[in-house]
């Protein structure tokens, strides 16, 4: 037989679940919830220092520093690699039509020195030595997206081989790019004047000497002093016979120009 | 789903449907004339702690935010700055900036990066692009270091010295060894950021 509840504990339980024993709720301390005045902690949205003037955080002008557009160009996977890169360090290749329809080969790869938006791309690295190493393995170049349209079926064999290695005929777009547009420069007499003040990336002076032993050097007032002593090419170097002090060109009104030396420079070391 | 247009406003933020705009600076940006007013180590470790609460603000994604810490604690604590710089194949001017000053400017920039202007203010359109490039950068830096991260985690062995202590990846002999030679993205990208410092006088 269960025993009942002795009579005492029952009186407990009875004041425990009674109304007149139930604890009143703390009134909360702060007069706004803290749901309200944190609301931006939890509202899931990307939180951003906000200013209702210009700052002093916004005294260095960006724009016209060539390393700040560089840097800030958009990630891209490079084929080789396989790892990513802003779009600027690297090469663009096109797969386009082949002008002669010889055996079928009516594509073949093209490489972009300026970065151009229509058609299937793909990036390779910018460098010399690791175009050279992957030569014979071209066909890892071909934009990923032509090789899966529905449109064609892309066999490699439709390809043409290129004539020369993907390195050279990188290297003499670069070139020819470089050469036409200093030439260019000296036609028109646009040249620059050297800046007074500190130049904060903004100024690219384009010289030959072989004695100074860098290829890029920021000189004292913050300049960037590009070097092309190391460029074989008999054109480009008879631009500086006439002209020793070398070429200043601005990068806010010369940005291909400017991104185009800094790739030449930077493929060949 | 929130509406378009609308706006929650506390006394702390302007909440958008877009972005929490923060009224309250005062924990992000550095006190004035701190250099000159606090020891060196101590005023490291209030850049350092300011970097820090940096981090909600540069993502929401958890691994960005990873990623900015560690490149964080990095930088402050095990990188040899002077020995990577004369490892690229950069030259420099002599002048050499203090390393608290590049440090303020850093913070400066990453400040930038993460701040918003007002619309219709005058030159807000300039402030607007300098922002995006900031933002832009230090996005792509930290897509970088996540991207040395994981090479470092697949053979700490090999990567580690080479992307961490030695820098050799940067020196323009690299070029010659197929090992180095997959480094090569690393190397462009390292270079062009040194010559960014330099003419912004920050360590990025």
């Amino acid at each position: 037989m269960i025993k009942s509840k002795p009579k005492a504990l029952i009186h407990t339980m009875e004041k425990l679940v009674s109304r007149n024993t139930r604890r009143a709720a703390q009134k909360p301390t702060c007069a706004v919830s803290p749901v309200i005045v944190k609301f931006e902690k939890w509202a899931g949205k990307p939180r951003k220092l906000y200013f209702r003037q210009k700052s002093k955080l916004q005294s260095v002008c960006l724009q016209s520093n060539m390393f700040a557009e560089i840097l800030a160009s958009p990630m891209r996977l490079d084929k080789l690699t396989r790892l990513r890169s802003p779009r600027e360090l690297l090469t663009q290749v096109k797969l386009v039509r082949n002008g002669s329809e010889n055996q079928g080969q009516d594509l073949a790869l093209n490489l972009a020195v300026a970065p151009v938006k229509s058609g299937p791309t793909s990036y390779v690295s910018n460098n010399e030595a690791m175009l050279l190493k992957s030569q014979d393995a071209f066909l890892k170049c071909i934009p990923t997206s032509s090789l899966n349209t529905a449109i064609r079926h892309i066999n490699p064999k439709d390809i043409t081989q290129p004539d020369y290695s993907l390195a050279r005929a990188l290297k003499l777009k670069l070139i020819e790019e470089v050469r036409h547009g200093l030439s260019t420069l000296q036609e028109t007499s646009e040249l620059a004047v050297a800046p007074m003040k500190k130049s904060n990336g903004s100024y690219v002076r384009v010289i030959s000497d072989p004695k100074m032993h860098a290829k890029l050097e920021i000189g004292p007032d913050e300049v960037l002093i590009a070097n092309l002593a190391n460029i074989n090419d008999k054109i480009l170097q008879n631009l500086f016979q006439n002209n020793f002090k070398g070429f200043t060109i601005s990068f806010s009104t010369h940005k291909r120009l400017c991104f185009t030396l800094y790739k030449l420079l930077s493929y060949t070391g | 789903m929130s509406l378009r247009g609308l706006t929650v406003t506390t006394k702390n933020a302007i909440v958008t449907s877009e972005r929490a705009l923060l009224l309250k600076h005062a924990k992000y940006i550095p006190p004035p004339n701190m250099i000159n007013e606090y020891p060196n180590e101590d005023a490291l470790r209030i850049f350092y702690r300011r970097f820090i609460r940096l981090k909600p603000l540069i993502s929401q994604r958890q691994t960005v935010r990873t990623t900015y810490v560690h490149y964080l604690r990095y930088k402050f604590k095990s990188e040899d700055y002077a020995k990577k710089i004369s490892m690229s194949a950069v030259t420099l001017p002599q002048v050499t900036h203090s390393t608290l000053e590049e440090v303020e400017n850093s913070l400066l920039f990453c400040l930038k990066a993460v701040s918003y202007v007002k619309k219709r203010v005058p030159s807000e359109e300039i402030v607007s692009k300098d922002i995006r490039i900031a933002k832009n950068i230090v996005k792509n830096i930290l897509t970088v270091e996540f991207e040395k991260a994981a090479l470092i985690a697949k053979n700490p062995r090999q990567n580690h010295p080479i992307l961490r202590i030695s820098f050799s990846y940067l020196s323009p002999k690299a070029s010659s060894s197929p090992l180095y030679l997959r480094f090569s993205p690393f190397k462009e990208f390292d270079q062009c950021l040194i010559l960014l410092n330099e003419t912004l006088k920050t360590r990025l």
